[in-house]
């Protein structure tokens, strides 16, 4: 693989496969950067690339060696930041593939949770707000709430389920379902 | 992991993009640097254990030779970069360096100026100058400016060309499909890939020589074809289509109407007052399109008679991207400028540097320990007309708050007014104490020299 054809191929994938390393479970920015750069230097060295004409094939075949390596850097490391194996990396991308991509780039998925986004009432927004925006811990958030940790873990939980509805519903709703 | 586990990672991933601003980062130079090292003597891509026996020596002979250029060049008193101007070489002076203060040997002008290696400054005076790097950045710097170039594609392993606008203005015309090309400022990046451009800065003089605050600073940007993108601090700005005009500007809060939909701004080195409101987004109002959300709730934290820094777009007028409060730099100070307006306990300067501010009569605490502006200095606020040049030494807490006030018109009274501390009675001339009843009800234009509401203080600190 000449420099040029590298240069293309890391522009065309590495938002997708940093987002990809973030759901999978990358603890951190730093961590998921790591695992990106180690993707694409893996692929670098590959014979076995898929032609540039078939952009979901090099898709998922980076993905593919991102699992790997994200299995690797689960178990180098003592505490694993989430329970993963083999099996539960395959679901993970079956959904990614078949829900979030839809055979493009997410970007529909995307744009549907804008829009929920903006519709969401004033106290979920507001947990979000803390905890996405300005990047409290839980314990700070529940505090802000007057809540256990417990209790502002479930309630992210829920209004994350309630935005995943939304976008279902957005989705199908474009897609004329 | 079943579907709704998947499902919760992936939205939550989202919201941390989409919320948190964590967004993917470009990780292309990282990864080629990495893929391809012989190209690049900085060439580290994560860090690696190093081989002190084998770099030891090495790194030894380099701090030697290191040591010997140093000397070398303090001996020499030799600039660190050379220095290309478009004037008479008498006149030729290090960037920023004070005025008042020259050099004591200036430094040589290369007879060739091109190719620009990295490091060469370039400054113009009276004349524009024109630039090539790379072969596809054609680059014009404006009169009275200063341009660093920091590298240039395909030299170093350079993979963009990329320069520093130190001051004045720059007009670009890249090539497409070249390579990339960034403009640092002060203020912000702007990057460009296969467009044509302008960007201009304005600084102030004392900012200019290094000794000033560097409060005032305005960023102006055109965009003639293409697309162009400024990476500021306080947010990006994607200039293209319909919105070719924008940038970052820095002035006065004069006005914003209680439903946080417009700000009125007295911007630094321009006269006149700027109303700005935020963008429309959505669409149509019966498909839910309305102005910027995001814009006004930037718009409810600023509050009038503060200095703000605007990141604004012009979409069939100026519109409000963000808007923030730019406190001073140093918690006390002086300003000299001509009073151009005065309020209730406020004062309003235009510097010498073209800088609008308000200061405000201290607080003091008055009978039954209520605070109140200082007598002494709003008897000599009532003396000031507009025009008159003043000098104000300040201290910071929530505001600029008057320590002393000196210059004309503050020796005598004016226009006959009696100086209002020879009566017995004060009311004419004390600042009323707003109660509760006096607040601006919502949808009422705030007056001149309004605190902040409590609500207002809460949001900002």
């Amino acid at each position: 693989m000449s420099r040029d054809e590298l240069e293309a191929l890391v522009l065309a994938h590495q938002a997708e496969l940093y987002r990809y390393v973030r759901y999978l479970g990358a603890a951190d920015a730093t961590a998921a950067e790591d695992l990106v750069q180690d993707t694409f230097l893996a692929a670098f060295k590959s014979e076995n690339a898929p032609a540039a004409a078939e952009p979901e094939r090099r898709a998922a075949w980076l993905r593919g060696i991102a699992r790997n390596l994200f299995l690797q850097y689960c178990r180098s490391r003592r505490t694993s930041p989430v329970q993963v194996d083999t099996q539960a990396l395959e679901a993970g991308e079956r959904f990614w593939a078949e829900d979030f991509l839809r055979g493009s780039d997410g970007f529909e998925y995307i744009e549907a949770l804008r829009g929920c986004m903006e519709r969401l009432e004033e106290k979920p927004r507001r947990a979000l707000d803390l905890f996405y925006k300005q990047k409290l811990s839980r314990t700070d958030v529940a505090a802000a709430f007057q809540m256990t940790e417990n209790g502002i873990k479930s309630f992210l939980q829920r209004v994350r389920a309630a935005l995943g509805d939304c976008i279902e519903r957005r989705v199908k709703t474009e897609q004329g379902g | 992991m079943n579907r709704d586990e998947a499902r919760d990672r992936l939205v939550d991933t989202l919201l941390r993009e989409a919320w948190g601003g964590e967004e993917p980062p470009d990780l292309s130079a990282r990864v080629l640097r990495c893929a391809f090292p012989e190209q690049s003597f900085f060439a580290r891509g994560k860090s690696k254990r190093v081989d002190w026996r084998l770099w030891g020596p090495a790194f030894a002979a380099a701090a030697l030779m290191g040591v010997v250029v140093g000397l070398w060049l303090v001996l020499a008193n030799r600039p660190d970069a050379p220095i290309v101007e478009d004037h008479p070489p008498e006149k030729k002076t290090l960037a920023r360096q004070p005025q008042d203060n020259p050099p004591v040997r200036q430094p040589e002008v290369p007879e060739v100026e091109e190719p620009f290696r990295p490091g060469t400054i370039v400054q113009t005076h009276g004349e524009p100058k024109k630039i090539e790097l790379a072969g596809y950045c054609a680059l014009e710097l404006k009169p009275h400016s200063t341009l660093k170039i920091e590298q240039a594609k395909g030299t170093g392993g350079a993979e963009t060309t990329q320069v520093t606008l130190q001051a004045g203005g720059l007009e670009s015309s890249i090539t497409p499909g070249q390579g990339g090309f960034a403009v640092r400022t002060e203020l912000g990046a702007v990057s460009v890939l296969g467009t044509r451009f302008m960007v201009k800065l304005a600084r102030t003089e004392g900012d200019r020589r290094g000794e000033g605050e560097g409060q005032g600073h305005r960023l102006e940007i055109k965009v003639a074809e293409g697309k162009v993108k400024l990476d500021a601090p306080m947010g990006d700005l994607v200039l293209s289509g319909e919105q070719k005009e924008g940038g970052v500007f820095t002035g006065l809060l004069v006005g914003k109407d209680r439903e946080y939909k417009n700000i009125e701004v007295k911007a630094d080195y321009d006269d006149g007052v700027l109303k700005l409101g935020p963008r429309w987004t959505g669409g149509m109002p019966d498909a839910g399109g309305g102005p910027d959300k995001s814009a006004m709730e930037r718009i409810a934290k600023v509050y009038p008679n503060h200095r703000v820094r605007v990141l604004w777009v012009r979409d069939e007028g100026p519109r409000v991207v963000n808007v923030e409060l730019l406190p001073p730099e140093a918690k006390e100070g002086t300003d000299e400028g001509r009073v151009t307006f005065i309020g209730d306990a406020i004062v309003e300067l235009r510097t010498v540097d073209g800088i609008w501010d308000r200061y405000a009569a201290r607080q003091i605490k008055g009978d039954g320990g209520r605070w109140r502006p200082d007598p002494d200095t709003m008897h000599q606020i009532a003396r000031l007309k507009k025009g008159d040049r003043v000098r104000v030494r300040w201290k910071y807490g929530e505001r600029k708050q008057i320590v002393r006030i000196e210059g004309e018109g503050l020796d005598a009274p004016r226009d006959g007014k009696a100086d209002p501390r020879e009566g017995a009675d004060r009311k004419d001339w004390q600042l009323p104490n707003r109660t509760e009843g006096d607040r601006p009800r919502d949808g009422d234009k705030p007056r001149e020299g309004d605190r902040p509401t409590a609500h207002e203080k809460k949001e900002q600190f």
